[in-house]
């Protein structure tokens, strides 16, 4: 967040910068123009001055020299000389226009000594007053007018220098900004690569305790599962063997009894029917308690017995109708993977039954050097295995996972389901 | 008439000891052993060579049907009749096919146990009613859902009383004498009927007969 607004100033500093840098440059061509322009128009009718009087000055002397040059041509002359110094521009600094009105003073002294001298008309003195007057009233104007030109280079001058100063000022200022935004921007880098680190750090902090939960967790559910199956195992067995027994035990006793009394003493005959009656429907009751808790054909016959029978059982009570194709096994499994496959089976059949509205569903088990594969199939109608992840899919991947085994669930709606368990035997 | 000889193997002593006592009540059996695991009951029965053996299916360190097929092992046609809590198939096969002629429910043993016995004596088979009408009913329920054609109606009236014959425990020899076949006749009608059930082996064809209601 912090790190956006430096950005945004950086920008904006960039961008101003940029915009005056440009509005400098441009003022600066302005001024030069204007610097250029006020001494061309400056020094033009000054060198027009010069030329005029030059003329003037040739014909005063011709005059002189040579009677009968008519003095209205220098006169004509001379007043093209004062025109053209009259178009030089005004407004005028202080310094200017005294040299301007200087120029102006010594043109009407030169003019008046002019008049003065064509008034004489004795070569000699005209000689003289040419000599002694005229020709160092005219170097004085040349003078003059080349201190305007120098001046107005001089202003020239003054002005590109001035241009001068106020670029190497921009550039110093553009140096510095450059080295400010050169700091600012390596500000901004170094704490961005500060910002991504620690958010890095955080990440990795937060990944290593995630996956320490996670580890617990698994922990956890697999001390559970088997905690659960030792608990269930355990139940079953006081049931089977402790109950139930009693309970048949009590049965033969009861028989036997019933063939020692004799006949005609109806009325303990029926008291002991009676309690027959009873205690067969709790044998029933403790068997198929103990059976649901832990299946005994299991420890009793083996896995494939008690898939068989599980299947038979699902085929009787529910309206599914369940098939086995397994092999007998070869060799004795082991506990945990005997006891995951049961599982694995039964709440598969479990889903079908309750879930899929199937007609038939088929138990495939196959067992080579390395592995054991399960797979639970029905014809019912399907689901979506990517939308739907119901607690049971999760509990039988969890008890695979534990013994590394993995399951797969293969399912399209209107196209039945597979589950799919493998498990390692190494 | 000397008493049947039985060995009785089961790891619940109440059970046990109730059996012993039905047992006791007629003079027609007498019990010589009394084992409490399969382990001991190998033991017992080839030190005391007993005419029947009543098993547990459920029992400790070596269970009533490893047992069984131990026994039979050494002892083809040995006489074991097999106890159990379940009346399901899984069981009933598995217990034929380790090479017990009788399967008898716990609960309805004090009825059944003595015909059990005499039955397999003579080597022939014996079945608690309770577990042939689970048998039947699973048979049935089977035949309806998948819509197959019950095998049994395939079978002429001679493979029909032949297999009766074979799953009571009668050898071909034996059926031939009772029919007035010669055994070559009886053999071939036995493999035909084998072969329209879709049977494999007696413990199968024994199954089958059970779940029909031939045999009880």
């Amino acid at each position: 967040m912090s790190l956006g607004i430096a950005f945004g100033l950086l920008v904006a500093i960039v961008l101003a910068a940029g915009w005056d840098a440009l509005s400098t440059l441009r003022e600066m061509h302005v001024r030069e123009e204007s610097a250029r322009l006020n001494f061309l128009s400056r020094t033009e009718p000054i060198v027009q001055v010069r030329a005029k009087l030059t003329v003037y000055g040739n014909l005063v002397q011709e005059s002189v020299f040579a009677e009968g040059v008519p003095s209205s041509q220098a006169k004509e002359v001379f007043r093209q000389v004062q025109s053209e110094l009259g178009r030089y521009p005004t407004p005028r600094g202080p310094d200017e226009r005294t040299l301007v009105d200087r120029l102006q003073t010594l043109l009407a002294e030169q003019e008046r000594d002019y008049n003065a001298m064509v008034g004489l008309r004795e070569a000699p003195q005209m000689n003289l007053l040419l000599n002694s007057q005229l020709l160092p009233a005219q170097q004085r104007a040349f003078a003059a007018a080349e201190e305007i030109v120098s001046w107005n280079t001089e202003q020239l001058r003054a002005a590109d220098s001035e241009l001068l100063s106020s670029f190497n000022q921009l550039r110093n200022r553009m140096k510095q900004l450059l080295f400010l935004l050169l700091g600012a921007s390596l500000a901004i880098a170094l704490s961005g690569f500060a910002l991504i680190a620690a958010q890095q750090r955080e990440i990795q902090k937060r990944y290593a305790e995630l996956a320490k939960n996670h580890e617990a967790q698994a922990d956890l559910s697999a001390r559970l599962i088997n905690a659960q199956e030792q608990e269930r195992l355990s139940i079953s067995r006081e049931l089977h063997d402790e109950v139930g027994q009693s309970l048949g035990a009590m049965l033969v006793d009861l028989g036997r009894l019933t063939s020692i009394l004799p006949e005609e003493n109806a009325g303990i005959q029926e008291a002991i029917r009676k309690i027959r009656a009873s205690a067969e429907c709790s044998v029933t009751s403790v068997r198929n308690m103990a059976l649901l808790l832990r299946p005994s054909m299991l420890d009793d016959l083996g896995l494939v017995a008690a898939i068989e029978w599980q299947a038979r059982e699902v085929s009787r009570r529910t309206d599914v109708e369940v098939e086995v194709d397994a092999p007998e096994l070869s060799g004795e499994l082991r506990e945990d993977v005997k006891v995951c496959l049961y599982r694995l089976v039964q709440e598969a059949l479990n889903n079908v039954s309750r879930h899929s509205g199937a007609r038939h569903a088929w138990v495939t088990l196959r067992q080579d050097q390395r592995q054991i594969g399960l797979t639970v199939r029905d014809d019912g109608k399907g689901f979506d295995p990517d939308r739907s992840r119901g607690l049971g899919l999760v509990g039988m991947r969890e008890r695979l996972r534990l013994l590394h085994g993995l399951l797969r669930v293969e399912s399209s709606p209107g196209a039945g389901t597979s589950i799919v368990a493998s498990l390692p035997l190494a | 008439m000397t008493p049947i000889r039985v060995l009785l193997a089961d790891d619940h002593k109440l059970m046990r000891s109730g059996l012993r006592l039905l047992l006791q009540q007629s003079p027609e059996f007498t019990v010589v052993g009394e084992a409490d695991d399969g382990r001991e009951a190998v033991e017992l029965f080839n030190s005391l060579q007993p005419d029947v053996v009543v098993m547990d299916v459920g029992m400790p360190r070596l269970n009533g049907v490893e047992a069984a097929a131990q026994i039979t092992d050494a002892k083809p046609g040995a006489a074991i009749v097999m106890l159990s809590m379940h009346s399901d198939e899984s069981y009933v096969l598995r217990a034929l096919k380790a090479g017990a002629r009788a399967y008898l429910l716990k609960d309805s043993a004090e009825a059944d146990l003595g015909r059990a016995i005499l039955a397999v004596k003579e080597g022939k088979s014996f079945f608690s009613p309770a577990v042939s009408k689970v048998l039947l009913e699973d048979y049935m329920r089977k035949l309806a859902r998948s819509g197959a054609e019950d095998s049994f109606d395939l079978l002429s009236a001679r493979e029909r009383e032949i297999l009766q014959l074979v799953a009571e425990g009668n050898s071909s020899k034996e059926v031939a004498n009772l029919l007035n076949l010669s055994v070559h006749t009886v053999e071939t009608h036995r493999s035909n009927l084998m072969q329209k059930l879709n049977l494999r082996g007696l413990p199968e064809l024994i199954l089958y007969a059970v779940r029909k209601g031939l045999i009880s």
